[in-house]
């Protein structure tokens, strides 16, 4: 199998190849192996790699296969796993200094789920110190490239993840999303990242304290609507280990693609994400409509009244949160905390009680708007990101340039990164980041769409139609 | 807002320097006016979430319910 084909592959693509024992799993594996080896020096998308057990894996998979067993779509299928999702024998560290050494003796049900799937994991992959950030800039782990643009951030929290499916050092990733950790990269790699309802995939497992806890979720990244929805599929579900898991049936979502969209109703917020958005991604979000509109859909302004306190609801729910989790840790080393970090728990700490308990009130406010605006609406769709990767310089001095103004990355209304992205974290309605166009630099942007809660096939519906017709997965970052 | 740092700065044994207590001062004062706003709604009607639910949408709102 050459460099060439890997490139081409998608899940769908291969698992009938795999069924038909028309490509081994051992080779394939190998064939990843080798790409991990080329391009992860220059890219950083991996911080542990798990050669042995990943060629054990495929070895048993094909004995499997010889003897004509086949667990599903993923059998054999290279992944590779954030690297906050606790992995049994394998180093986990959050990105964080404290976490350095730790080997978990379980695997989070994600992983779980994944292996009995037949997934093959290739390793852990890099991210932004305890998944606090969107730029996988991590001082112990350094930075994740981009792959379209070296000079450039991946995104993040779960930078890793997306560089690797972006430059296909596998098929799918696992991330974690608490303000946008999964969209956000999935946006700035060019790839598909799915942040499904609140609830609809396990959390056990996850590093505490690598998100809120009621503002995180776990999801997938792929190359493609349709394999995102096969990996969904295979990870979603009631887990008795995660009291917060819904117990709300997991449909066949590959019944949702390909379906028609001629005469669904899309909703757009407007005057929320302008502010923060490049007068190019402002034209690129709006060609992605009108595409959208080509393909039958109706779009409309919807009304979500307190919108804008969106930013501070995530900042005293989601920051809360995650102090608490982090009491040990500041208790025993504060210091092994960034400075910025540190700082950030320490600010979380001053928010007093009556702030987390109104915000809760608000969020409440918040979701039932929502509710209403799907009363008259299908999905919403909204931009990812306001701009295309900001390079890692800008990022280190926390200022980027937008249309001639020199901007700060951190703002009251929210973080630039993840802005767009934090309504559906503070709602918990599932969302999906798809490429929706690429800037003047040759880099990629994305949309969302999301939908009513457990409405993620309705998600794929639309993506798949919208993607298919753009074309614009069919691009990739030139890898020599 | 500088004698609550000194407070969880003893609290946590954090051995924090006189210019980033004032450093987080500052950025304490920022964060109360980013919420600030969150006060102003009226709520009054509107029940507080009493836990975390695995689905809100289910558990429909009960406004105005006495």
């Amino acid at each position: 199998m050459t460099a060439l084909d890997v490139e081409e592959l998608t899940i769908a693509r291969l698992a009938p190849r795999i069924k038909a024992r028309k490509v081994s799993v051992r080779q394939l594996t190998e064939a990843f192996l080798d790409r991990i080896r080329d391009f992860n020096p220059r890219l950083n998308a991996y911080q542990t790699l798990m050669e042995k057990s990943a060629v054990a894996q495929s070895a048993s998979l094909d004995r499997e296969l010889r003897a004509g067993k086949v667990r599903g779509p993923l059998h054999g299928i290279p992944f590779s796993l954030k690297d906050n999702l606790a992995t049994r024998g394998v180093r986990t560290t959050a990105g964080s200094k404290q976490l350095a050494g730790w080997v978990p003796d379980f695997d989070a049900t994600v992983v779980e789920k994944l292996r009995n799937a037949g997934a093959v994991i290739l390793g852990k992959t890099n991210m932004h110190e305890w998944a606090a950030g969107s730029t996988t800039i991590n001082p112990y782990y350094g930075t994740t490239a981009n792959p379209w643009d070296h000079s450039r951030i991946a995104g993040g929290s779960s930078g890793g993840s997306a560089a690797a499916v972006a430059a296909r050092l596998c098929l799918g990733a696992i991330g974690t999303d608490n303000a946008g950790s999964v969209r956000n990269p999935a946006a700035l790699c060019g790839v598909v990242g799915v942040k499904p309802t609140y609830g609809r995939v396990s959390r056990y497992g996850g590093v505490l304290g690598t998100g809120g806890f009621s503002t995180d979720h776990f999801g997938p990244f792929a190359v493609t609507v349709k394999d995102a929805a096969l990996i969904l599929g295979a990870i979603a579900g009631a887990d008795p280990k995660d009291p917060l898991s819904s117990s709300e049936p997991v449909p066949n979502y590959l019944k949702s693609i390909g379906g028609s969209v001629k005469g669904l109703r899309a909703g757009i917020i407007p005057g929320y994400y302008e502010p923060l958005m490049s007068s190019e991604a402002k034209k690129i979000f709006a060609a992605a409509l009108h595409q959208l509109r080509d393909l039958g859909v109706k779009t409309a302004e919807i009304k979500i009244p307190h919108v804008d306190l969106i930013p501070a609801v995530q900042l005293a729910t989601s920051r809360v949160e995650n102090a608490v989790a982090a009491h040990e840790h500041l208790r025993k080393a504060p210091r092994d905390y960034s400075p910025a970090l540190m700082y950030r728990h320490i600010n979380a700490l001053m928010i007093p009680a009556d702030a987390y308990v109104t915000a809760q009130r608000v969020r409440r406010l918040i979701c039932e708007e929502f509710e209403d605006a799907f009363a008259k609406v299908d999905v919403i769709v909204a931009p990812t990101v306001g701009m295309s990767a900001q390079t890692v310089e800008e990022c280190k001095a926390g200022f980027v340039m937008m249309d001639g103004k020199k901007i700060a990355l951190a703002q009251d209304r929210g973080n630039l990164g993840t802005l767009c992205t934090i309504p559906f974290n503070v709602t918990g309605l599932p969302a999906m980041s798809l490429c929706c166009g690429f800037a003047a630099n040759g880099s990629p942007l994305g949309m969302q769409i999301a939908a009513p809660p457990f409405e993620e096939g309705l998600v794929f519906q639309v993506g798949h139609a919208y993607e298919q017709a753009a074309g614009w997965h069919l691009r990739r970052p030139a890898m020599s | 807002m500088d004698q609550l740092v000194r407070r969880i700065n003893a609290q946590y044994k954090l051995d924090l320097s006189e210019e980033e207590i004032q450093q987080l001062a500052r950025q304490a004062i920022a964060t109360e006016e980013i919420l600030r706003p969150l006060y102003e709604v009226d709520l009054a009607q509107l029940r507080p979430i009493l836990g975390i639910v695995n689905n809100p949408y289910r558990r429909r709102r009960i406004r105005g319910a006495k």
